[in-house]
């Protein structure tokens, strides 16, 4: 019954159908079923989401859909588990460098991370390197995400790893 | 031959002495363009150009094209600064480089002050009915139009509207994901909204033309680096009707319409002729191959821009540039369907020398009958 539910909710997010995405949400949560489990039919929608948007099928507009009925699902989750008690794989601080406006990339790997059971902190857009070393230093983060989409601001990543690289270990990925 | 009648015969497919070119340029560029020409910084304001200096370097560099704007109304603009930094340059000043401008958008200037983004939705979470939509007869919108064309009598006018319809300006108006979401719950939002913004922006464009606009630019970004933002589908099922009753009715008063999108948006191509597109900007090498664009719809469309601002402009030699420019003369070219122009805006980090060496080399090579 449960298992059944979960695959539906999983269908829904895929087929972007927000109104049951939330409404079979709701009833799985009223059935008692482990949060972990909604969790993981949420990353196994998100995977699927993103394998069809590599093929084409999908474009930037389906995966912002699919993250918003996720930001959503996660409203309707949230009275009913602590944070605390969820198991993430890593940090991650996400950034758009100085200079730069551009976030609709940095939001959907935003998004993306969060679903597949990252711990994301994002600093926002036109943030200076000086945030970024704070932010890394204060959540004690291992992997940091910056976004520079202009030839002018390409450099500011040079600037933030050099600026970064002496904190203990950092994996980078942008 | 004047520059208007060579940009109208590449669009007529007339005999033409040379390819025309265009500048699509960002405003510290131009600041620094100016430098170069031996201006000082401040003294040349580059989109009002109230004493001609930008128009005579674009005619050294031979441009021959001009751009005149829809602006607010005189009402707005009493309370209003212009700051050329922000891409919509007329606003309310909300705080030190925060300008607010007709439609409400709020927008603010990165710590570079070198581009702006929208940090207030006027409609988000808002009804239609609760917003004040602007007014294309208000008085005072074609002041700087009517003023600028008295000296560009030679140039093909672009007229560009103010705004970006569709999907940018929904975007503008309610923030992008939201503007994604609605499309998908609330289409009748959508319809309601875009049926505003088709009047506002047929109204202003019609006058355009008849100041004496030869082409309306229509620029709704619906491309990104590798694919389109929105499906095609969902463009032809919320834009695609919208587009083709403005460019209709714009055809209608005798405009040629270019319509320009960064990006990746190969898919709606055969829309875009089919509804009546005849200029299609820029065709970022990076996104689409110019030469495969040429190939496929080159004998139903004017390709305008094509260099690269993405890697030639910014980080070639001189010897890059001109096998770029003489590479797209020769295979984009040959048949006068083209205007040579930066890909976008020039941003700061290209060298001068680069973009003059662009237009003499499109001078020399692209000069008919081709040699090379």
């Amino acid at each position: 019954m449960s298992e059944e539910k979960l695959k539906k909710l999983k269908e829904a997010i895929i087929n972007l159908q927000i109104d049951t995405a939330l409404k079979i949400c709701e009833e799985t949560i009223a059935s008692g079923i482990a949060m972990e489990k909604i969790f993981d039919s949420i990353t196994q929608a998100m995977n699927i989401v993103g394998t069809k948007y590599e093929a084409g099928e999908y474009f930037l507009a389906e995966l912002i859909m699919a993250g918003e009925i996720v930001k959503d699902i996660l409203k309707v989750i949230e009275p009913y588990y602590k944070k605390s008690e969820r198991k993430f794989i890593s940090k991650v601080v996400l950034a758009t460098v100085k200079g730069d406006l551009h976030d609709i990339g940095k939001n959907i790997v935003s998004m993306l991370l969060q679903s597949a059971g990252f711990e994301v902190y994002d600093l926002g857009i036109d943030v200076s390197a000086e945030k970024i070393v704070e932010a890394v230093k204060k959540y004690n983060i291992q992997i940091v995400g910056l976004s520079a989409l202009l030839t002018t601001t390409l450099p500011e990543i040079k600037n933030i790893i050099n600026k970064t690289k002496n904190i203990k270990e950092v994996i980078w990925y942008y | 031959m004047k520059s208007r009648e060579r940009v109208i015969n590449a669009i007529e497919e007339k005999n033409l002495d040379r390819i025309p070119l265009d500048i699509w340029a960002s405003y510290p560029f131009l600041m620094k363009l100016l430098k170069y020409f031996g201006y000082k910084e401040g003294e040349v304001h580059p989109h009002l150009d109230r004493k001609g200096i930008m128009d005579k370097i674009y005619k050294k560099l031979g441009i021959d094209l001009r751009t005149i704007m829809v602006e607010p109304p005189n009402d707005f603009k009493k309370k209003a600064i212009f700051d050329p930094r922000f891409h919509f340059p007329w606003g309310l000043m909300v705080d030190v480089d925060v300008l607010k401008d007709e439609w409400g958008v709020i927008r603010e200037l990165n710590v570079t002050k070198t581009q702006s983004r929208i940090i207030s939705y006027p409609l988000k979470n808002k009804e239609l009915e609760e917003y004040d939509f602007p007014d294309p007869f208000a008085e005072g919108r074609f002041e700087t139009a009517r003023r600028m064309i008295k000296l560009w009598r030679e140039y093909a006018i672009i007229g560009y509207p103010g705004g970006d319809p569709f999907f940018s300006q929904l975007w503008y108006l309610i923030g992008f994901s939201e503007a994604i979401r609605k499309m998908y719950t609330n289409p009748n939002f959508i319809r309601r909204l875009f049926d505003k913004m088709l009047w506002f922006f047929t109204e202003v464009s019609k006058q355009l033309i008849e100041i004496g606009a030869d082409i309306i630019m229509i620029a709704d970004d619906v491309g990104g680096q590798r694919g389109m933002l929105i499906s095609p589908k969902l463009w032809r099922v919320h834009i695609k009707p919208y587009l083709s009753t403005l460019i209709k009715e714009l055809k209608k008063r005798g405009a040629y319409i270019m319509y320009h999108s960064d990006g990746f948006i190969e898919p709606i191509i055969p829309d875009l002729i089919e509804i009546g597109v005849d200029i299609l900007n820029p065709i970022q090498p990076e996104c689409m191959d110019p030469v495969e664009i040429k190939r496929k719809y080159g004998d139903k469309l004017v390709l305008h821009g094509t260099i690269s601002i993405q890697k030639t402009l910014p980080y070639g030699n001189i010897e890059d540039v001109e096998n770029e420019v003489k590479n797209r003369i020769l295979m984009c070219g040959y048949d006068g369907k083209l205007i040579i122009s930066p890909s976008n805006q020039v941003l700061v980090d290209t060298k001068v020398e680069n973009l003059l060496i662009m237009y003499e080399v499109a001078k020399k090579y692209g000069t008919f009958p081709l040699k090379i």
